[in-house]
């Protein structure tokens, strides 16, 4: 959305320099009043205190108790001829519920580091929850650059660090400025001091994120919040969330499929008719013909990206409630003007803000979120809702969870593109095939580099199996691209796709009663997260075929990663794609080490172990 | 300036946007109107939310001290707009004699949050409009735009619901009475810029006659005007850019204690 207000979130440790940096960007451009300036040193002066840009912010604090009134947690400041609303965080204690409410409308975030202390918790927790908001500008400063001596060395050791750090987040700066806001360095002016920095400076730097092209899609999204009955007149009323609409569209309504044109733009006190109605609208029309539609209704434009219907999505959410999330409550689901009832299907990457815990995975039996928690959830819905991905529509891709009247938490879809495998009731119980067959059914899930040998010992384990009578199949991922999943690449978006299928069908079979043997690179550990997360019941054993680089790549069993080394071949896993190695799989077999049958006796060890095999099958 | 239009046009929608939903949400809905700017303002977008139409009452909690011209032009424009005008009083207090030589507290405590709690007790409407803004006084930077109160209208301002994005909270157990703020976000400048581009009818008193003019107006006792040569709306408008002082320093019940809006709004002050 095009917002006249630049909406920045200003975050970070509580002694790292918020209020200073503020001040000293109000003071530098002069929009602060000199007198203020001016009272503010007096009463330093009576107290004793060297002055500081900090106390400007504090002095507010004190002004508003006299009746001057400035709201404290936004503060406008224009620069090179734009506006922005500086929305500075409340402590920590309440940081979240409240962080969130002021920060979750901001599209950039400054997240201040002292570059003397260095990182500690809060930049972390604070820079997680602003990507969990979706806010992709994100500036780190590097304050306090003068207590460092202006050192290139120790800002490059602290950007490597940001760095890591972000890369587990799965979030990205856009610049991380060295300043020094007492001194005002870096902020408007560059620094002799920090003459080896070639960025922009801080105020650069603000106003280039804005100026970046949004990778937001703007296709019409319209949310229905009402219709209105006026003089005979049926008026459809909501808010244009994205996209623009105009009389004569020929607008598509979801989920009830209904098509019609929009006849005219409802207006008041306008000098002539509305023709045009903008993103951000709240507008209302009439149609040509008189559709029975229900608030909650998206409509779009046919020949534009149309939103997806589902009963099920994979989404993050961050949770404020002192009750925890539960699997199997019932809560209400509501995005934009729609209110479902949904419970939670699975909860499943859970990350505690307050313990940082890097590996973000509790137990997998531990089903719960508490109280600032944040994780990765399926939700299923009573009926189908209409919804985008965060990614490509802000508005039709975020919500709020709300349990007796009260939001209790709130998050964005990550995908609609769930596995989404419709339970056939069947007349026979999962405990019957397995007495039938003599083992349970399953899903193995060997994923590894390219050459750690996983096809390998896929097969030697499916004719053991078939040997011991077992029912098995291998789902190979190169097979598998060549029919079902052909049309897919090797783009991350494709992958998911790959994974997604492959990880429905291995359900499916699984659930007939068979072990299935899945071999597929998978090298994202939020894909197999989900797989996993989506079994329902079914047993899933991830099992880690090890093998360093370099051995896999002295195999070269297909001869790719030449290929890929000389560039014929783009996001090879490996080489120029990460394999991001499972955190606690059920199993690890170090294949460089081991041969196939070593491994398959392992599984097979495992299986008998967990009462997956009967041990009378051998 | 273009970027000030579109403000205006961005915080003009996101009203819409809430009246729209306060409406949808909650069938027993009326609208608070002082016949000040902020207010009047609001019962613009009402008019401009629902093409024309008011399709709720407007209740004014009359102290019976407001200046003379306000009752003026409170009966015009309920006319002339077509307004379903509910006033209501404290009949009782006024009959015990009350007025601001009392104390300043107490005065307003029960002509006007005494005043509202009866006719709200008389009259279940779940949901008032109330006009206020973030930008006015300290605990109203606190609000939500949908706030509930309990049972004896108290507020909880410590244990208040998160907002996220514009997913308001607007489900609430029906014997919550939940106040909406439609205009939270919006500055004394905006509404004077608002006034300016849609023309819209204000009281006279806000514009200089003889060296002063009412920045805020209230009770006749209790509301100062201030020294202005602003006879205009576009001097009014400069006037503001500029000025150091707060909004509300001509209101005196403010200034009887350094927590006295706290205090008052805690109980159930608007």
């Amino acid at each position: 959305m095009d917002h006249s207000y630049r909406r920045v979130v200003i975050a970070g440790h509580v002694d790292h320099g918020k209020s200073t940096l503020v001040g000293r960007l109000l003071s530098d451009t002069q929009q602060i009043f000199p007198e203020r300036i001016e009272k503010v040193k007096k009463i330093c002066d009576q107290n004793g205190k060297k002055f500081e840009f900090a106390f400007l912010l504090d002095a507010f604090e004190e002004e508003q108790k006299e009746g001057i009134t400035i709201d404290k947690t936004e503060i406008p400041w224009v620069y090179a001829g734009k506006e922005f609303l500086i929305i500075d965080t409340p402590g920590h204690k309440e940081f979240l519920k409240n962080m969130i409410s002021g920060a979750s409308t901001a599209e950039a975030a400054l997240i201040m580091l002292d570059a003397e202390e260095g990182i500690r918790e809060q930049f972390k927790r604070h820079s997680y929850i602003v990507g969990l908001l979706g806010i992709k500008n994100i500036i780190v400063v590097v304050n306090k650059m003068d207590l460092v001596n202006y050192s290139e060395d120790h800002y490059k050791k602290l950007l490597q660090k940001i760095e890591r750090i972000y890369s587990d987040l799965r979030i990205k700066a856009a610049h991380i400025v060295p300043v020094s806001a007492f001194y005002g360095e870096n902020l408007l002016k560059r620094s002799p001091q920090l003459s080896w920095y070639k960025g922009p400076t801080l105020a650069d730097a603000l106003v280039s994120v804005f100026d970046k092209k949004e990778q937001q899609k703007h296709d019409l999204r319209f949310a229905l919040q009402d219709v209105y009955k006026f003089d005979e007149k049926r008026i459809y009323a909501g808010k244009i969330e994205s996209g623009c609409l105009s009389v004569g569209d020929k607008l598509k309504f979801l989920p009830s499929g209904s098509v019609s044109r929009v006849r005219s733009i409802e207006s008041w006190n306008t000098a002539s008719p509305v023709l045009h109605a903008p993103e951000g609208s709240s507008t209302g029309f009439t149609l040509e013909d008189p559709l029975f539609l229900e608030r909650g209704e998206i409509a779009f434009h046919e020949n534009e990206k149309a939103p997806a219907v589902t009963f099920q999505v994979h989404a993050s959410l961050f949770w404020m409630s002192s009750s925890p999330l539960l699997p199997r409550k019932t809560y209400k689901f509501k995005m934009a003007t729609q209110e479902v009832e949904c419970k939670i299907e699975n909860i499943f990457n859970v990350f505690n803000p307050q313990t940082f815990d890097e590996q973000a995975t509790k137990d997998k039996e531990s089903l719960r979120l508490d109280n600032g928690e944040a994780g990765e959830i399926i939700i299923k819905f009573q009926k189908n809702i209409v919804c985008d991905s965060f990614s490509d529509f802000s508005s039709t891709g975020r919500f709020v969870l709300l349990d007796n009247h009260r939001i209790v938490g709130g998050g964005v879809i990550l995908s609609s593109n769930t596995i989404q495998v419709f339970k056939e009731s069947s007349e026979l119980t999962s405990q019957e095939r397995a007495r039938h067959y003599g083992h349970q059914g399953a899903v193995l899930w060997l994923t590894g580099l390219s050459g750690a040998g996983k096809s390998t010992i896929a097969k030697q384990l499916e004719k053991k199996l078939f040997h011991m009578n077992a029912h098995t199949l291998v789902l190979d991922g190169d097979n598998l691209r060549k029919a079902l999943n052909r049309d897919l690449g090797f783009s991350d978006e494709d992958r998911k796709e790959n994974i997604r299928r492959t990880g429905a069908v291995a359900k499916l079979v699984a659930d007939s009663g068979s072990i299935v043997i899945a071999a597929l690179i998978s090298p994202f550990k939020s894909d197999r997260d989900l797989v996993r997360a989506q079994m329902e019941g079914t047993k899933f054993i991830e099992v880690f075929v090890n093998c360093p680089l370099e051995e896999c790549e002295k195999r070269d069993t297909k001869g790719l990663y030449k290929k890929a080394r000389a560039g014929e071949i783009k996001g090879f896993t490996g080489i120029d794609s990460d394999y991001e190695a499972p955190v606690k799989p059920e199993l690890m077999i170090q294949s460089d080490s081991m041969n196939p049958e070593q491994a398959v006796d392992k599984i097979l060890h495992y299986l008998l172990k967990e009462k997956i095999l009967n041990s009378k099958a051998q | 300036m273009d970027l000030e239009k579109d403000r205006l046009f961005e915080l003009e929608q996101q009203s819409i946007y809430i009246i729209r939903e306060a409406y949808k949400k909650f069938p027993k809905l009326a609208m608070l109107w002082s016949m000040g700017k902020d207010s009047t303002v609001m019962l613009w977008l009402v008019r401009k939310a629902f093409y024309g139409k008011v399709p709720f009452p407007m209740v004014h909690i009359d102290t019976t001290f407001k200046i003379p011209e306000m009752i003026k032009y409170r009966d015009e424009k309920a006319k002339e707009w077509g307004l379903n005008l509910i006033v209501a009083k404290n009949e009782k207090a006024l009959a015990a004699g009350m007025n601001h030589n009392v104390g300043r507290l107490e005065c307003c405590t029960a002509l006007k949050t005494e005043a509202l709690k009866n006719f709200l007790q008389e009259n279940p409407f779940q949901a008032i409009f109330v006009a206020i803004r973030r930008d006015e006084e300290g605990t109203r930077a606190k609000e939500r735009y949908f706030s509930p109160r309990d049972e004896s209208f108290k507020w909880d301002f410590t244990e208040q619901p998160p907002e996220l994005w514009d997913q308001y909270n607007t489900d609430f157990p029906s014997d919550v009475h939940v106040r909406v703020h439609p205009l939270l976000h919006w500055s004394e400048l905006d509404i004077w810029r608002y006034i300016e581009k849609e023309k819209i009818p204000v009281l006279d008193l806000y514009f200089a006659k003889d060296g002063t003019r009412y920045r805020s107006v209230g009770c006749a006792p209790c509301t100062k005007n201030i020294e202005s040569d602003a006879d205009t709306l576009d001097k009014v408008i400069a006037e503001l850019r500029i000025t150091k002082t707060g909004e509300r320093a001509g209101r005196a019940q403010d200034q009887a204690d350094n927590y006295a809006m706290q205090k008052l709004r805690v109980k159930g002050y608007m």
